[in-house]
């Protein structure tokens, strides 16, 4: 994780919709600072959430069965995935972060 | 016994499934939730029972006297309180108002980091935490067994600090135990929640609980993603 000076960039919606499970959801192919990453989601079951660098490493990976399954802290210079690994329900989902 | 609702489930001791699949990032994935009831006969729940209570009333912590330490600091405040902002509509993403006055510090200074875990209810009966450093979110009950369960990396995957294992537990879990390598190590086990780190660039593949009584819960854990 790299703390910066970069502006805090606003919310948006990167995924969206209804899925299945064992499914990735990237945000395009941009990178950004990101102030958070977080999956809103059917409760019970897993999601997760990280950021891959540019060098193509996986940091601020959780995944969890909370909703939102969230990682609440920045990171300087990254893009952005959600994932549903066991969602079975076809409840829509909202993966968000900051960064555009 | 603990019923799942997945496909092929088979009667009564053992409930689960297992799958895999290929993302678009090359990522490989493979999950299980088996459930096995050991010599204690457990009702039944699904992962959406209707019928399973509020998670916040099956956290006696949230019941015991609050000390000071069970203050949030005002880093994880404002991280919980996050929670409560910009939700988006759709059925159980509104978590309630958020009790910050009623937290409780579940953990301290556990794992490999240090951290602490606490919790917060709501108006609705679910119970917000969030881990110093780390990850937040919501439950809304036990409607899997007698554990909620997540896994982080805060850096790098597989580097750096390693992956930890962390959740709440009903009151008659009395241990839990991460499953790496194929052996079973103890997490440590406070007031309703339970955390284990691992070592290196190991992750757990099972999260297990042991239940009053005798029987036991085992949850298979997916592996972790690949870039």
């Amino acid at each position: 994780m790299v703390a910066s000076a970069y502006a805090h960039l606003p919310q948006f919606t990167y995924a969206s919709g209804s899925s299945q499970p064992y499914s990735a959801f990237p945000g395009w192919e941009a990178f950004n600072h990101r102030d958070y990453n977080q999956a809103w989601h059917h409760a019970g079951y897993t999601w997760g959430v990280y950021y891959v660098t540019t060098d193509r490493v996986i940091h601020a990976w959780v995944r969890d069965t909370a909703n939102p399954t969230k990682w609440p802290n920045e990171i300087g210079y990254a893009t952005i995935y959600c994932e549903n690994v066991d969602d079975t329900t076809g409840t829509v989902f909202t993966c968000q972060s900051t960064g555009g | 016994m603990i019923r799942g609702d997945h496909n092929k489930m088979k009667p009564r001791t053992r409930i689960g499934f297992m799958a895999g699949f290929v993302t678009a990032v090359g990522l490989l994935v493979a999950v299980a939730v088996t459930a096995f009831a050991g010599s204690k006969s457990e009702s039944a729940t699904t992962r959406t029972s209707a019928a399973a209570p509020p998670i916040a009333d099956a956290i006696g912590a949230l019941r015991s006297p609050r000390a000071q330490a069970d203050s949030l600091p005002a880093q994880a405040a404002a991280v919980v309180a996050s929670l409560a902002a910009d939700v988006p509509t759709g059925a159980g993403n509104d978590p309630g108002v958020l009790q910050l006055s009623a937290s409780r510090r579940l953990l301290a200074n556990v794992g490999a980091a240090g951290v602490d875990l606490f919790v917060v209810p709501t108006s609705i009966g679910k119970v917000c935490y969030v881990i110093t450093g780390g990850p937040t979110g919501c439950y809304d009950q036990f409607s899997n067994g007698p554990l909620v369960y997540g896994e982080y990396d805060p850096d790098a995957l597989g580097s750096g600090t390693p992956i930890s294992l962390y959740g709440l537990a009903r009151g008659d879990v009395t241990a839990v135990f991460a499953v790496v390598a194929g052996k079973r190590e103890p997490a440590t086990l406070g007031r309703n929640a339970f955390f284990y780190s691992t070592r290196g660039s190991a992750y757990p593949t099972a999260v297990v609980a042991q239940l009053r009584g005798g029987g036991e819960v085992v949850y298979d854990l997916a592996p972790p993603p690949h870039a």
